[in-house]
């Protein structure tokens, strides 16, 4: 998936010469953490919610906000960005977001702010790579790390005439092997369980020796 | 006059049949009324044959479209995109001839139950074949075709205006009749079932907790794969106890699926017969406390035929009779169905206390279940105790 598939294009931003009262107002009302500052539709900079909560008074004391409705943003922005581009994979952006441990990519395509991709939105994307926003029956299978387990898996549910709804495959626990995740469209997976289990391969989920009913 | 229980049955619950080799299949509800017969907790004169229900009554839940496609599809052929719209004609839940009157029969049978008790003709029912809880208004949905125990609870709200509690102990979230009276504060709706982590329909997370005024009236315990009896027990003695106290239900209907037992190939809960006695002992006590004994029992899942729907239901009949020295399994009933049997049956009604070894990780899965107990009923006996008080 790429990040011009998930990001936000609604994006709610300021100028230059906004204040930070305006900055932070905004962050508040549009319950953004992160504001981008652009002119002419250009990305000058960025602000966290951390950023403008650093420079406004402390709650505790009667704190005085003309300093924050007097002093422009892009005197606290920061100016040295890390962007994306819309054609960057999903998970390029979310290796970024990790190594560079921060929690918004602004989208920048031909020098012009598209969008913007944060955390949330990954996180929301990886779900429903994962199926989780439809039902299935869930099967994990622990596979050899060769070539073909995924054909013969994928080959034994076709063959009982079911659809897949969701698959992925992660590192096994065990050295050489890998773990095939697999969500079924059906109430009664135990034909594709057996098979599964006939053709040698060991069930992570369900422990096969619960079902002791077979398929009758 | 002693007010006897009754149980709804005939042969032409047999009609619910999708095919041979489906699940869902009639067989369960034969074994287990064979066991009934041969444990003689059974007089003749408690049982009523099923009537159909009528195509109004159909029409108190379900569309007109989806009643009329139902219609069709028993006798002709009916596109098969229609169908899908539906939630027909899929591998789980397939059309069948005679589908539309098998399943208005079903239906039929347990609006009888309730009409039973409202007319005073008896306290308890047991519409074994009942219980077809994924059924939405709209569409079918898990073996189910249209939703019995919504029919049944729309004509006491309608005739009689009855606040009606629904407890659902299927291992499979009761999805169907949660989202049918999903906005109505005068059904509590609660099912305990296996998380949808793992299985159809996928639904039943704490979070949904009904909408509008209907809000805190739909509660859902989902629990760990690999629950065992003391884990679940504990979820449902303090879950429904404490709602129904809140609620203060005029009637009770006990959707009785029993396809959490550790032998069932479907599901993952790890449940023994003692859950089993547990969960209708508790539900009898509850009719009489809060509903004047008021409690249609009505069956549901459970796929291991032969070793656990055979002495399953017949414990809630036994319950409602007040009867519950289980014994072994009759000699006869072993010798008329072992030679069917792909499997070994069991030699008494009650899994012995060592029949099943203990579950790994135990300790942490009852610790999860706990935490969702203490999620739900944070706020749920207040939820349901200031909305009925505010009306």
């Amino acid at each position: 998936m790429l990040v011009e598939e998930i990001m936000e294009r609604n994006i709610h931003y300021v100028g230059p010469e906004a204040s930070i009262w305006d900055t932070l107002m905004l962050s508040n009302e549009k319950r953004v953490r992160h504001v981008p500052i652009v002119e002419d539709g250009k990305l000058l900079g960025i602000v966290s919610d951390r950023d403008l909560r650093d420079v406004s008074p402390s709650t505790l004391v009667d704190g005085d906000t003309l300093l924050l409705r007097s002093t422009k943003v892009k005197e606290i922005m920061h100016t040295n960005l890390i962007t994306v581009h819309p054609l960057d994979a999903m998970e390029d952006a979310a290796r970024m977001i990790y190594d560079h441990r921060i929690g918004c990519l602004p989208v920048v395509q031909e020098d012009h702010l598209v969008g913007m991709v944060t955390t949330s939105d990954l996180l929301h994307a990886m779900v429903d790579v994962m199926g989780v926003s439809q039902p299935g029956s869930y099967i994990e299978i622990e596979v050899p790390d060769q070539p073909g387990a995924l054909l013969e898996v994928a080959t034994i549910v076709k063959e009982q005439n079911t659809n897949i709804i969701s698959l992925y495959i992660t590192p096994g626990k065990r050295e050489g092997y890998r773990i095939i995740v697999l969500r079924v469209a059906t109430w009664d997976p135990r034909a594709i369980i057996d098979r599964i289990g006939q053709a040698g391969y060991t069930l992570l989920f369900p422990v096969c020796f619960l079902n002791q009913g077979g398929v009758k | 006059m002693i007010k006897r229980p009754r149980l709804i049955y005939s042969d032409a619950f047999k009609s619910y049949e999708f095919a041979p080799d489906h699940p869902f299949h009639p067989l369960r509800i034969e074994l287990a009324m064979d066991m009934i017969r041969y444990c003689n907790w059974l007089k003749d004169d408690q049982i009523v044959p099923p009537e159909p229900c009528t195509r109004e009554d159909l029409l108190t839940v379900h569309p007109t479209g989806f009643v009329d496609a139902v219609h069709a599809a028993s006798t002709t052929e009916v596109n098969p995109l229609t169908l899908r719209m539906y939630g027909l004609g899929t591998d789980d839940t397939p059309v069948f001839p005679g589908m539309d009157d098998a399943a208005r029969l079903v239906v039929g049978a347990t609006l009888q139950g309730a009409k039973m008790i409202m007319e005073g003709q008896t306290d308890h029912v047991f519409q074994i074949a009942g219980g077809l809880h994924h059924a939405h208004r709209h569409r079918a949905s898990g073996f189910c075709i249209y939703n019995d125990a919504a029919v049944a609870i729309a004509y006491l709200q309608r005739q009689h205006g009855l606040r009606v509690a629904y407890i659902d102990t299927d291992a499979h979230h009761g999805d169907g009749v949660q989202s049918i009276f999903y906005d109505d504060p005068s059904v509590l709706t609660i099912s305990i079932h296996e998380t949808g982590r793992y299985l159809f329909p996928g639904t039943g997370n704490v979070e949904e907790r009904g909408r509008f005024d209907g809000y805190g009236f739909s509660v859902n315990l989902p629990l760990e794969a690999y629950t065992e009896d003391d884990s679940f027990l504990e979820l449902y003695e303090q879950s429904v106890g404490a709602l129904l106290e809140a609620f203060q239900p005029d009637f009770l209907i006990t959707q009785n699926g029993v396809d959490a037992h550790h032998l069932d190939p479907l599901t993952h809960l790890c449940l023994t017969t003692r859950s089993y006695v547990q969960i209708p002992r508790l539900a009898h006590q509850w009719a009489h406390k809060y509903c004047k004994g008021r409690w249609l029992a009505i069956g549901g899942g459970g796929y291991d035929h032969w070793r656990v729907v055979s002495r399953a239901w017949p414990i809630v009949w036994a319950e409602m009779n007040e009867i519950n020295d289980y014994g072994p399994i009759p000699e006869a009933w072993m010798q008329k169905w072992q030679s069917q049997s792909p499997v070994d049956l069991p030699p008494n009604i009650l899994d012995g206390e060592d029949d099943f070894a203990p579950m790994p990780r135990r300790a942490i899965i009852t610790d999860k279940n706990r935490t969702t107990l203490q999620r739900v009923m944070r706020d749920a006996q207040k939820l349901v105790a200031e909305r009925h008080t505010n009306e």
